[in-house]
């Protein structure tokens, strides 16, 4: 998050009076340089793979390079379309719904007077961070299956008895989805927001209430306020990410049958590529590309515009 | 972070070095040239041991000196944790990083592997070391063809190939419940009822019964049997009460990949396969794929079928919903020998009280489709062959001792060596081996087999009351050597191995998959052709289920054109005619 | 409910949040009720299936094995033959001394590098863009986990504890948040620190830091539970060094190893069990120390709070 600097009046800094003044942060900064250079910069020779016709023998430098063919093979494939709309909109819903949920969680934390309640609540809601994820898919099978506890419930409010896994309407799966992923983080994430909540300046608050504010009016006149920078660079960030991970979970829950709306670029690649005899790592490295440079534009377009609206801006 | 909080982190950094620079262990009297690491695809259960060089057969069999200077051998296995072979083994591979011996299982052909200069030509060691394997390899045209290869008119050894003296019983296989025959069913001949039962309530495999199939048999045969078998499921679930089952599983996609089923109804399957002329098919849209399907919707429509079966996308193929089968409730599904019986037995007044499972052979064809899809015996199906998997020596063991490694591994294709692989210590071995406790640990003093009446290898009944991995462990199957079959036995009750034999009653003479015939492939061939079967099979994944249920009808012309035509735009000639190229120059029958 | 809001109040000073003056409207009263229940109840969804996953810890394994729907208590009687099964191998107790020592260690090392470029990052410099991006540009884009390997083992550190140590440490998003926990310590503090004539390091390090940590014990907190989980970078860079892998690597082998306990003639149901204990043994010692760190956490922020 890039403060609103205080212009510095005058001529301009030059690379030579910039290097005079902050060379010990440079300094500070050098073992993180290498640190990034040897091991994220250094395999990215690795990328070179999605251009080749990949295989394990001849390796990185000594396979077929077909250019953009990997790339071709995969928007052509037949059920591209109808997994690019899927990575969208499940991106979408972590995004936003996904995303706001700890948010929203924080805020009713810090509306709690009942300082044990308060922690108790909060302990109790880390508890799904530390289930794996293949348990936490197990999980909502057992649950969402015919006759699961959720699914008798959800028969009490009138749906149907059914295999809600199996459901291939829209938006069933992509509900389930998201609650898997809201019901994992909510707690967790919300961690971060309280932190940010508590150190928003007591005095402020104070002559709030002498003014007679009430505690949901200071909450979103004074607090969420405070706090607004910290949410919309994490929405950034969440937003890049938001197309290109997160989506593995998914092989675990869905089935031929609920393709339609489960099968995501990931899940598509993921058979297309390692469903055969023989491993086709090169297309799973171009999709992985795809995936990271969309991100790359969804996290540039999100900060320009957050910049442009907003006045804060993650870089 | 305070003083408390930087202390443990010095603590921790200084405990992680520590341990970082601590060895590994020696390695017991080996020399560098003589110590070799081995990757290996999976081991045996942890419960037993943690390290695979601590398997008692190993380090019997390396207590003596090997080759010409009689020395110390030593291995050092490298074992990928569960689930992660498949990466590790790709890792290794690209990074360079290789082991000297690498197990064959998931690597690329030997011809390839060396080739790309990952292997060594072990033609010179093999034919002045390894004596029994030379002698082995030549007993038989078929073990020549997939273990040597020729160049220039000579012979090559890329690999030492495990070799069966005689094919491998199948693990799995279609399987019924013979107890609600007798129970529900009627003599279709004569409409009186079957008598039946266990002669020795103690014995799971002492069943006798009168039971006569339709076709006139003591087993089912035909389509119209395995039908007659699903109405008297059906009154015995409703005579039982079971109202959340079905007579029968089937996997996931609607079909299984290695065949099976699928080529009951005319032969073949609905990928590539080669026909009695050793011509090359692509069954996909071929008139016995869809008569399978037109016989499978059927059985949806009457509720025979599993109604969920394609959601149960997380089970086997031959395991199923096991939770239902080990409950009693299912009729008929592919199954392990484990479940053969009365083993599923639970004594528990529930619905396997007097259960009685037996092994049936793939139905044939008499009821759907026209007169080409019937009465044609199944041609692609499971079968073990009497080569398998194997090691690769890679050139980092290059310079190492290799006339002593290949004199311990020559010793496993000789008889005393292969009992040893196969089955475990004898007693006198065990006796002599006084340094290693594993056998003495589980009850195995009497040693994994002592010789029976006949002359046979018969397992201890130790092993065979098991049932479970302890016979791995106390064997050296990651061995390449010779795998005994013929001679041993596993202490098998009669109808328990007609169970078994009943799965391999027809020979696979169509799927040429995982044959010499792919094996000889180039590399460039094997991923054209394993791209598009990824392709083809991943549409038909996707969309055999709406026949199968209904949602699209498979007597409709229209429906089955729109499925060919797709099929036919991914171009799956081009691989039809790789195919048809290397059964020319390797048949595989 | 006036009356209970008043009695908390009146005889619980000590644990509320701030003694401020509140003025109680109806309103805030209606509020009160809907966050108290909203609080309630994404606890109690939190806790429910791990719940579930204890209970069936602890019955019995034929019986749960046909058991539908949630075990609230255990069924067909209490065992412990799960936990039984897991303990038999020893190699879990050095399990659980490997993952501690990952886990500490390869925070603290993480820690470190955050800190290091969360505060060169909130300066003022000509570099920061090129910086920044150098970071942003490793949370999108990776080599992939061969070439990774192949940089690890040029370093030598395969087969060691240094490839789980030092390369998944940190990320970009830890030394993001890091940097805009800098960001939020007032400017002032800063320049004091340096007209008083403290170095870089020495204001970074003592006068920034202990401003910062609200956010700091954040990522703390992040990456401890994230090296506790993480199986993925051992089964890669030690595999065949069994006596380095950490906790997890175990349950994942155990779990595969018991999952087909079904295919034996004589099923120890008992082994159906191990699945569910191992996700409790795994998780126990980190939701038993939690309210440590969390009692730490508070305590920082606080303080950030009070000195803010």
């Amino acid at each position: 998050m890039a403060k609103k600097k205080v212009p510095v009046p005058g001529k301009k800094i030059t690379w030579a009076m910039d290097f005079k003044k902050n060379w010990p942060i440079y300094v500070m900064f050098l073992p993180v340089l290498i640190y990034e250079l040897v091991l994220h910069y250094a395999p990215m020779f690795g990328i070179l793979m999605a251009f080749e016709d990949y295989n394990v023998i001849d390796g990185y430098f000594g396979s077929k390079w077909v250019g953009f063919q990997n790339f071709i093979d995969l928007f052509t494939g037949g059920d591209f379309p109808r997994a690019l709309r899927n990575t969208i909109i499940i991106a979408l819903l972590k995004g936003t719904i996904g995303f706001l949920a700890p948010i929203a969680f924080a805020v009713l934390l810090s509306l709690l007077h009942h300082k044990k309640y308060k922690r108790t609540v909060q302990t109790m809601s880390y508890l799904p961070n530390f289930v794996a994820a293949v348990v936490v898919a197990s999980l909502v099978i057992e649950f969402l299956g015919q006759d699961g506890p959720l699914t008798l419930l959800l028969c009490k409010l009138g749906a149907e008895n059914q295999n809600w896994l199996a459901n291939n309407k829209v938006p069933v799966f992509w509900l389930i989805y998201l609650f898997m992923g809201i019901w994992q983080s909510i707690g967790w994430g919300s961690i971060m927001y309280v932190s940010s909540i508590a150190t928003v300046s007591g005095d402020l608050q104070e002559a709030a209430a002498i003014d007679g504010a009430t505690r949901l009016q200071r909450m979103f006149k004074i607090t969420l306020p405070c706090i607004k920078p910290m949410i919309i660079m994490m929405l950034v960030l969440n937003i890049g990410l938001s197309f290109s991970t997160g989506f593995d979970n998914i092989l675990l829950l869905y089935m031929p049958s609920t393709y339609n709306v489960a099968d995501t670029v990931y899940t598509y690649t993921y058979r297309l590529a390692f469903g055969g005899g023989n491993a086709n790592y090169a297309l799973s490295a171009a999709s992985g590309l795809f995936q990271s440079i969309v991100g790359t534009i969804l996290l540039v377009g999100s900060n320009t515009l957050s910049k442009k609206l907003g006045d804060t801006s993650l870089f | 972070m305070k003083k408390s909080g930087k202390a443990l982190l010095t603590a921790a950094a200084a405990l992680s070095i520590s341990a970082a620079l601590t060895g590994c262990g020696g390695s017991g009297g080996a020399g560098d040239d003589t110590t070799f690491t081995w990757w290996i695809y999976s081991g045996a259960d942890s419960s037993y041991y943690t390290e695979y060089s601590e398997n008692p057969a190993i380090q019997y069999t390396l207590e003596k000196g090997w080759g010409p200077e009689e020395k110390k051998l030593a291995f050092e296995f490298w074992q990928p944790a569960s689930g992660t072979s498949a990466d590790n083994y790709t890792t290794m591979i690209a990074s360079g990083d290789l082991p000297d011996l690498i197990d064959a299982v998931i690597s690329e052909p030997p011809e390839i592997m060396h080739e790309k200069g990952y292997t060594l030509d072990l033609t010179e060691y093999v034919e002045q070391y390894m004596p029994n394997y030379v002698a082995l390899v030549h007993s038989n045209d078929t073990i020549l063809k997939n273990c040597v290869t020729m160049v220039d008119g000579e012979e090559h050894y890329y690999a030492l190939r495990g070799i069966n003296d005689e094919p491998e019983d199948l693990f799995q296989g279609f399987m019924y419940r013979r107890d609600w025959i007798v129970k529900y069913g009627t003599n279709p001949q004569t409409g009186a009822a079957f008598t039946g039962g266990y002669t020795d309530p103690e014995d799971v495999d002492s069943w006798e019964d009168d039971v006569v199939f339709p076709s006139g048999g003591p087993d089912p045969v035909y389509i119209s049997d395995w039908e007659w078998m699903f109405d008297i499921f059906t009154r015995a679930q409703a005579d039982l009460g079971i109202t959340d089952s079905y007579c029968m599983s089937l996997y996931y996609p609607g079909f299984t990949w290695s065949g099976g089923l699928l080529s009951c109804f005319g032969g073949g399957v609905n990928v590539w396969y080669q026909d009695e002329n050793a011509q090359v098919h692509f069954g996909g849209d071929e008139d016995p794929f869809r008569t399978y399907l037109m016989c499978m919707n059927s059985w949806y429509e009457k509720g025979w079928l599993d109604q969920s079966f394609n959601e149960r996308t997380s089970d086997a193929f031959y395991a199923i919903d096991s939770t239902a089968v080990r409950q009693g409730k299912v009729g008929l599904w592919d199954g392990q020998q484990s479940e053969l019986g009365g083993r599923i037995d639970a004594h528990d007044g529930g619905l396997t009280e007097g259960i009685f499972v037996a092994g049936c052979a793939y139905p044939i064809n008499d009821v759907y489709g026209n007169a080409d899809c019937q009465n044609v015996i199944p041609n692609c199906v499971m079968g073990n062959g009497l080569v398998s998997g194997g090691v690769m020596i890679s050139k980092a063991a290059e310079g190492k001792d290799l006339a002593a490694l290949c004199s311990y591994l020559d010793y496993f294709y000789s008889e005393e060596g292969a009992l040893i692989r196969t089955m475990g210590l004898s007693k006198d071995q065990v006796a002599e081996f006084t340094d290693n406790t594993f056998y003495g640990d589980y009850g195995l003093e009497e040693g994994a087999y002592y010789i029976g009446e006949d002359g046979r290898y018969v397992q201890s009944d130790v092993l065979v009351n098991d049932g479970g991995g302890l016979a791995v462990a106390c064997a050296f199957t990651k061995a390449p050597g010779l795998q005994l079959e013929k001679n041993v036995d596993r202490g098998f009750a009669p109808s328990f191995q007609a169970s078994i034999d009943r799965w391999s009653q027809y020979p696979n003479t169509g799927m040429f998959q995982g044959s010499i015939t792919t094996n000889s492939m180039t590399s460039e061939d094997t991923k054209t052709c394993d791209d598009l079967r990824s392709k083809v099979l991943e549409y038909m994944t996707n969309n055999a289920v709406d026949f199968i249920k209904g949602t699209k009808d498979i007597e409709s012309d229209e429906d089955w054109g729109v499925w060919c035509k797709t099929l036919q735009k991914y171009n799956y000639q081009k691989a039809t005619e790789i195919y048809q190229k290397y059964v020319d120059a390797h048949p595989f029958v | 409910m006036a009356k209970k809001i008043k009695k908390i109040k009146n005889t619980n000073d000590d644990n509320r949040e701030s003694s401020m003056v509140e003025h109680f409207t109806g309103a805030d009263r209606v509020v009160d009720v809907v966050v108290y229940v909203l609080c309630g109840l994404v606890a109690f969804c939190s806790i429910i299936p791990m719940w579930h996953v204890l209970m069936s810890s602890l019955s019995d394994g034929k019986t749960l094995l046909a058991h539908e729907g949630l075990v609230v208590l255990p069924v067909g009687g209490f065992t412990l033959d799960g936990y039984k099964h897991l303990f038999q191998n020893a190699s879990v107790i050095q399990g659980y001394v490997n993952s501690l020592i990952y886990t500490i260690g390869s925070t603290a090392i993480g820690f470190f590098l955050s800190v290091l470029t969360g505060y060169a990052l909130s300066r003022d410099t000509k570099v920061k863009p090129i910086m920044m991006g150098l970071i942003m540009f490793t949370m999108l884009f990776s080599g992939g986990m061969v070439p990774t390997y192949m940089v690890i083992r040029a370093l030598g550190w395969t087969g060691t504890r240094w490839a789980l140590l030092v390369p998944g440490c940190t990320n970009a998003m830890f030394m993001v948040m890091m940097m805009n926990a800098f960001n939020a310590v007032p400017h002032e503090m800063y320049e004091a620190a340096r007209i008083d004539g403290a170095g870089h390091f020495r204001t970074m390090s003592q006068v920034m830091l202990p401003q910062a940590m609200n956010l700091g014990s954040v990522i703390i907190l992040n990456s401890v539970v994230g090296q506790w989980n993480s199986w993925l970078p051992a089964s890669i860079y030690v595999p065949n060094r069994k006596a380095l892998w950490p906790l997890q690597l175990w349950v994942k082998q155990i779990t595969a190893d018991n999952e087909n306990f079904l295919n034996t003639s004589n099923p120890d149901y008992s082994r159906y069990l191990i699945r569910f204990a191992v996700v409790i043994a795994a998780s126990l010692p980190i939701i038993v120390l939690f309210p440590f760190f969390q009692d730490k956490l508070e305590k920082g922020v606080i303080a950030g709070g009070v000195k803010g």
